[in-house]
């Protein structure tokens, strides 16, 4: 009885963390998405608004994209 | 609340008739500068007169940028506090032990997703309050909203189309911060513009009122185009 409790719990602990994993990664995925939009947003902003600052805006966006990327692989790696 | 008019001059010949020498609007010029010079340059008022750098789509090669504007920093205030209290949410869940159940690897990674939407939420914020500007120059004013993410509305009317100029201060923040909101009622198409909680909006009003009398000015010396 005691092992099929083991398995059981395993299984669950199991199916539960992997539900998890996905819906982690799926708001990652959100994110990613968000930071590419983000992205055409600065552009179209910068291209209305032309400053001093704007190549540095450009840059933020497109290190925030990145950073998301880097965080999904991280993710799939250690969860 | 304080409120005033500014309306536009009923005749050409009043203008004509009291200053009847050629340089007037080269006097009015520097009038608006010295009155833009009096507001001094603060970007956290959002406030920039005759920025250098700056130029924007539509802006004709002669034309030149009299005074940049935003909404006034502390009209932030409301976003800039939920950022922190949402930065501060996951200090309380380490504290009541909230996410203990989880092996630590997901415990960092909820932490780190969930500062990821606090950083989205504060991009967004921030973005929209660079962007979102009013832009009045020698010739025009423009308005520049950003709606939704990639969604921009630009509005424009030359001054010679500016019937009143008004602005209202209303509250203990617009009066201690010196914000508030200038409306324009022009003749064009796009009735009304609003320039909603600018720093220093008698000012405005004013420097607005003086581009008004100078290109009437222009008008009667035949200098427009």
């Amino acid at each position: 009885m005691d092992i099929i409790n083991q398995i059981f719990n395993i299984n669950f602990n199991t199916a539960l963390l992997g539900g998890l994993k996905i819906m982690y990664l799926a708001a990652i995925f959100f994110y990613i998405i968000f930071a590419s939009l983000i992205i055409k947003q600065i552009y179209l902003m910068t291209g209305t608004l032309i400053s001093s600052v704007s190549k540095r805006i450009e840059l933020i966006g497109w290190i925030n994209l990145i950073f998301a990327i880097g965080i999904f692989f991280f993710a799939l790696v250690t969860l | 609340m304080s409120k005033e008019i500014y309306s536009k001059p009923s005749s050409n010949k009043s203008i004509t008739d009291s200053n009847p020498v050629y340089p007037l609007s080269r006097s009015m010029l520097a009038d608006i500068e010295k009155e833009i010079y009096k507001m001094g340059n603060s970007f956290f008022a959002g406030f920039h007169g005759y920025p250098r750098k700056i130029k924007f789509e539509s802006q004709d090669s002669r034309e030149q940028i009299i005074l940049l504007l935003r909404r006034h920093f502390i009209t932030n205030i409301t976003w800039i506090l939920i950022t922190v209290l949402l930065s501060l949410i996951p200090l309380t869940f380490s504290f009541f032990g909230v996410l203990n159940l989880l092996p630590p690897n997901f415990q960092f990674m909820t932490y780190v997703i969930w500062y990821l939407f606090v950083l989205a939420y504060f991009f967004e914020n921030i973005l929209t309050w660079l962007y979102n500007v009013y832009i009045i120059t020698d010739e025009r004013v423009v308005d520049v909203d950003f709606v939704s993410l990639v969604y921009k509305h630009i509005s424009e009317t030359k001054i010679d189309k500016i019937e009143d100029v008004t602005y209202e201060q209303g509250g203990l923040f617009q009066s201690f911060f010196d914000y508030g909101t200038v409306a324009i009622q022009t003749a064009a198409e796009e009735r009304e513009f609003e320039f909603e909680y600018v720093s220093q909006p008698s000012r405005i009003a004013k420097v607005l009122n003086q581009l008004i009398i100078q290109e009437e000015q222009e008008k009667i010396e035949g200098r427009v185009n």
